[in-house]
């Protein structure tokens, strides 16, 4: 540890300021143990401070977690008036408010065409011009592209995507139905999404029996619950 | 908001951004991690896109994401395919497909040792917060201004109203000793 103040100013400098000049202090660090042990104490004690932080800021994200299962109407506020507006950002789209409640409203709310996750390889022509036409929200082009690729999950998904983004609701639902492997990337989405799309065709039965269906373990449990609240 | 606006109110500790953030990258990542490498666990998914998003704001608070040229979700996705190896490492398990498509991210320090060190550092990082839960102000703000967020001592001398730099550092050493001391009990 320093032995007063001044001394822990230097070990300050040397350990945090990068434009301090190292040098004479490595000298005396060599050349003094006592000096050497005192720095080293120092070192690891603000090395653990740190790592103390890390730790806060890691309880604060399991804060946030629990926040999500245990409280979804506080989440469902906190999401939606105070982060509309950066949403609007992040996605680019036009969210509307949640204090509308029409099915058409909520869903409009709700609902975020997918990211295109998919590793876009150059072997995969087809596959690669139907995502750019996706992601360049030109979802006629897409829907067409994919309904003339294989049908894989992969495809499927994004032609449901396409068909919601495109308000095509009816084939949407279809197109969500035949998602059923639960262990798949896109179960946990497509199934929040054929909630949406039971929406968009006026069917609360339907949304509801399915956004009912949503496990806690999804990552869409807690807009599941936000959304039941609302219809 | 930009990747630089968002860069720059994760580096003042804008808490609404961060949480905001951390919640709209969640629900890809964790698809991501279930889907491409088939971890079926949720906590195991939450835990790894906690450390990830953990190193991602540290990487940013420590001024290494300035230049930034790609999103902040990408570089967040290649922080969480280096922490997985790490998670898998001390699962001892095999994820040689985890080199493919690896994240252009060499020029970043990814805190290596962030979440794993010897016993003995994390004993004394855990005697370390409870020590600082047993602090009293200013001593608890004092080290958190200077260790966590790197205020200046005139900066500290003008947040906790003292006279000049030469209290604040007085004070710091003060708090220092003290924090020694609650080590000791």
């Amino acid at each position: 540890m320093a032995d007063n103040e001044n001394e822990m100013e230097i070990f300050d400098a040397y350990l945090f300021d990068d434009a301090s000049d190292k040098s004479a202090f490595d000298k005396r660090l060599q050349e003094d143990p006592e000096f050497n042990t005192r720095f080293e104490a120092y070192k690891t004690l603000t090395q653990a401070i740190e790592k103390v932080e890390i730790l806060d800021f890691k309880a604060n994200l399991n804060n946030w977690d629990k926040e999500k299962v245990t409280k979804p109407t506080k989440i469902f506020t906190l999401k939606w008036v105070g982060i509309a507006a950066s949403l609007i950002l992040l996605f680019g789209l036009g969210y509307i408010f949640l204090n509308q409640k029409s099915p058409e409203d909520l869903l409009a709310a709700n609902f975020t065409p997918y990211d295109n996750i998919i590793t876009v390889r150059g072997e995969k022509v087809s596959i690669d011009d139907a995502m750019t036409a996706y992601q360049n929200k030109n979802y006629t082009a897409a829907i067409q592209m994919f309904e003339s690729l294989p049908n894989d999950i992969m495809t499927t998904f994004y032609l449901g995507e396409s068909y919601m983004a495109a308000k095509e609701y009816e084939k949407a639902t279809t197109a969500f139905l035949q998602i059923n492997d639960e262990e798949s990337l896109f179960y946990p989405i497509a199934e929040y999404h054929l909630a949406l799309a039971y929406l968009g065709l006026n069917d609360i039965e339907n949304s509801t029996l399915t956004l009912k269906k949503i496990k806690p373990t999804s990552e869409y449990y807690a807009s599941a619950q936000d959304l039941l609240e609302n219809l | 908001m930009e990747n630089t606006a968002k860069i720059l109110a994760i580096k003042e500790g804008d808490q609404k951004v961060i949480h905001e953030l951390y919640n709209a990258f969640q629900p890809k990542f964790v698809n991501w991690l279930k889907g491409r490498y088939k971890i079926k666990q949720i906590e195991t998914c939450h835990e790894i896109y906690q450390r990830s998003f953990t190193v991602l704001y540290f990487n940013i608070k420590k001024d290494k994401l300035n230049d930034l040229q790609a999103s902040i979700e990408t570089y967040l996705f290649g922080i969480g395919k280096m922490v997985l190896k790490e998670w898998w490492r001390e699962e001892k398990k095999q994820m040689d497909e985890l080199d493919e498509n690896m994240a252009p991210i060499e020029e970043v320090d990814i805190f290596g040792n962030l979440f794993d060190s010897t016993d003995d550092k994390n004993l004394l990082t855990n005697q370390i917060a409870a020590a600082m839960e047993k602090l009293d102000e200013p001593c608890k703000s004092v080290i958190r201004l200077f260790y966590w967020e790197r205020n200046s001592m005139e900066a500290i001398a003008s947040k906790l109203n003292y006279k000049n730099e030469q209290v604040a550092k007085k004070k710091k050493y003060l708090c220092i000793k003290k924090l020694k001391e609650l080590l000791k009990q």
